[in-house]
């Protein structure tokens, strides 16, 4: 092949992935405002456009419209968005396509705090002491993480630590609902849990976004940082990439994003670890561009998830995190088994 | 002219010594091999020169600076390190490989220049790996690979290169085209240290051998010199076969020396 061919077929690349940019971009757009329409009251199409002609024209369906559903889609993008980025961030770092958002524990942590709240009747004393509890949860866990393995230490010790503060979290999450006053309080606990978008406000928006948003600042520079860590440590020491900023700017990104997105939404797995994998096989294994494509697949894929809720269970509202696992886990297998070609 | 020079140099792994008061310097222009028997310290000796290990004692100077004084950004710019066996972890494409080796050149923010695209160019031809641009890295044979990670190394433009076992893996003729390689680049002016298995191969075409065994350089001098039953019977306990062709060594193992 001459070098011009060559040239000519990086730009068709280049051109697929501009095109897969587009659809992704397009699919949050779309989902987004899909979201907005969707619901368990009757307020679609027609109030939205009414209301964007005439903002004071019927009161309810503005409350449902920019009180109720906005604030829901808003976070959806958030959090999807933070569980993508932060999934591609992490597989990137460890060169490991099993790498997830939970694995160094924040999500765990975060959930702990929020638990704690529940347990401790603080939830029911103020709308956003749950949230609190769970981000409090999170710098908690940045604390740990970094005097684990956040300026020393390597890969190793960063999956370590990792392991074992979620595995404490989760066991001080357990006593909490073992310890629970009454059974009413433990069920809230487990429905929390599971990860919803629910009956959140601009309140949650306006606690958990900023801290989402400097994570992904902190996440979006790693990027040609990752690419040089594909050739393994020591030649992106080589290439002049200082591993110790890595680790520590990704561990906070992470830890900010995921802390402040469990926070308010409980935890929703999968969604980190299938979406990178999903768009590796579109847009290329390189972790840099992986990084944003993963950051609007996630976002799109959250969005689509809690409108499936909305529509598959009016009734008493499927938790968004059961639906990404039920329909995750299997759609991850799925993936598994056509890498090893196993499956076609 | 000096570009690293390396003095007393002592390494441990905990509590083991890897390098004892270890010297060598590297000039440009020239190519230097690394000879010696398995574990006597080449590569960590190639790891320190990098940065990529703390020394116990002693001090590495890059352009007559100390190395952990030196700009990171700067060193990466002008020092290139090709690790023996070096893998890529993901799928990447040939090119998207290659194109890695610039990215010393440029602040974060910037995408690669047309110029970052020519170099890269450049070092795909002369690694006769244009015709695999666009394969995946993961769909290549070994030595397709070795020779695409060297690309890697000469799209830096560094100072000087420092490669782990460049040809081993390698068929004759690659072999000899990656020594004709390492020669010319030598030639331009740039400092060229290899790590070196084939007597032979490093005799024809090193400027310079460095024997390290028992953790430290036990012979530095033109190859003729250092390529004799003297020295190599104690490093290597092998009894060699030393002949010359046109005045170059050709050496050949052939038994175990007594007592191995």
């Amino acid at each position: 092949m001459s070098i011009s061919s060559a040239e000519h077929r990086g730009a068709e690349h280049g051109h697929r992935q501009s095109i897969l940019f587009g659809v992704l971009i397009f699919g949050v757009l779309a989902a987004f405002l899909v979201s907005l329409l969707v619901g368990p009251s009757k307020v679609g199409w027609t109030e939205l456009i009414a209301l964007l002609a005439d903002p004071d024209v019927a009161p309810a369906a503005k409350q449902i419209l920019i009180e109720i559903r906005t604030p829901r889609a808003l976070l959806g993008f958030l959090v999807g968005g933070s569980l993508g980025l932060a999934g591609a961030a992490l597989q990137g770092y460890l060169r490991n396509p099993l790498a997830e958002p939970g694995l160094i524990g924040v999500s765990a942590s975060a959930s702990l705090g929020a638990v704690l709240t529940l347990h401790t009747g603080l939830a029911g004393l103020f709308a956003l002491a749950l949230p609190l509890g769970g981000i409090a949860g999170a710098i908690l866990a940045v604390f740990v993480m970094q005097a684990l393995a956040g300026a020393a230490g390597g890969t190793l010790r960063l999956i370590l630590a990792g392991i074992a503060l979620s595995s404490f979290a989760s066991a001080l999450t357990s006593l909490a609902l073992n310890l629970a006053p009454d059974p009413f309080a433990a069920m809230e606990m487990m429905f929390w849990m599971m990860g919803s978008l629910s009956d959140r406000s601009f309140e949650h928006l306006e606690l958990a976004g900023p801290f989402i948003l400097c994570g992904w600042a902190l996440l979006s520079v790693l990027g040609r940082s990752l690419d040089a860590l594909t050739l393994g440590e020591d030649t992106a020491r080589t290439l002049g990439i200082d591993l110790n900023w890595v680790r520590s700017t990704l561990v906070l990104g992470v830890a900010l994003s995921i802390g402040a997105a469990t926070a308010v939404a409980g935890s929703i797995s999968f969604v980190g670890l299938v979406v990178p994998h999903l768009l590796r096989r579109f847009v290329g294994s390189r972790p840099s561009t992986l990084l944003y494509a993963s950051a609007l697949g996630g976002s799109c894929l959250t969005l689509i998830a809690d409108i499936s809720v909305r529509l598959i269970a009016p009734g008493p509202e499927l938790k968004l995190g059961v639906l990404t696992a039920m329909v995750g886990a299997p759609f991850f297998l799925l993936l598994i088994m056509q890498t090893r070609g196993d499956w076609q | 002219m000096t570009l690293l020079e390396v003095s007393g140099l002592s390494l441990n792994f905990g509590t083991v010594p890897i390098l004892t008061n270890t010297s060598v310097d590297f000039h440009s222009g020239e190519l230097l091999g690394l000879i010696g028997p398995n574990g006597a310290g080449k590569t960590t000796l190639l790891r320190a020169a990098c940065g990529l290990l703390r020394a116990t004692s002693g001090s590495i100077r890059f352009l007559g600076k100390k190395l952990q004084e030196t700009d990171r950004k700067e060193l990466a710019r002008n020092l290139a390190y090709l690790p023996q066996n070096g893998q890529a972890h993901w799928s990447l494409s040939v090119a998207d490989l290659v194109l890695l080796g610039r990215l010393p050149h440029r602040p974060f923010w910037k995408g690669p220049s047309a110029e970052d695209r020519r170099i890269v160019s450049d070092a795909l031809r002369a690694c006769d790996v244009v015709h695999l641009a666009k394969r995946p890295i993961d769909m290549l044979s070994g030595g397709e690979r070795s020779r695409v990670m060297l690309a890697r190394s000469l799209a830096v433009e560094p100072r000087l290169l420092l490669a782990d076992e460049p040809v081993t893996g390698l068929d004759p003729l690659h072999q000899l085209e990656a020594m004709e390689k390492f020669r010319s680049l030598a030639d331009s002016g740039i400092g060229v240290v290899i790590v070196i298995h084939d007597l032979s191969l490093a005799a024809r075409y090193c400027d310079r051998l460095a024997l390290v065994h028992d953790r430290r350089i036990v012979a530095d001098n033109e190859p003729a010199r250092v390529l004799c039953n003297e020295y190599l019977n104690a490093c290597f306990g092998v009894r060699f076969k030393i002949e010359f062709d046109h005045g170059i060594p050709v050496v050949l193992p052939l038994e175990k020396c007594a007592g191995n």
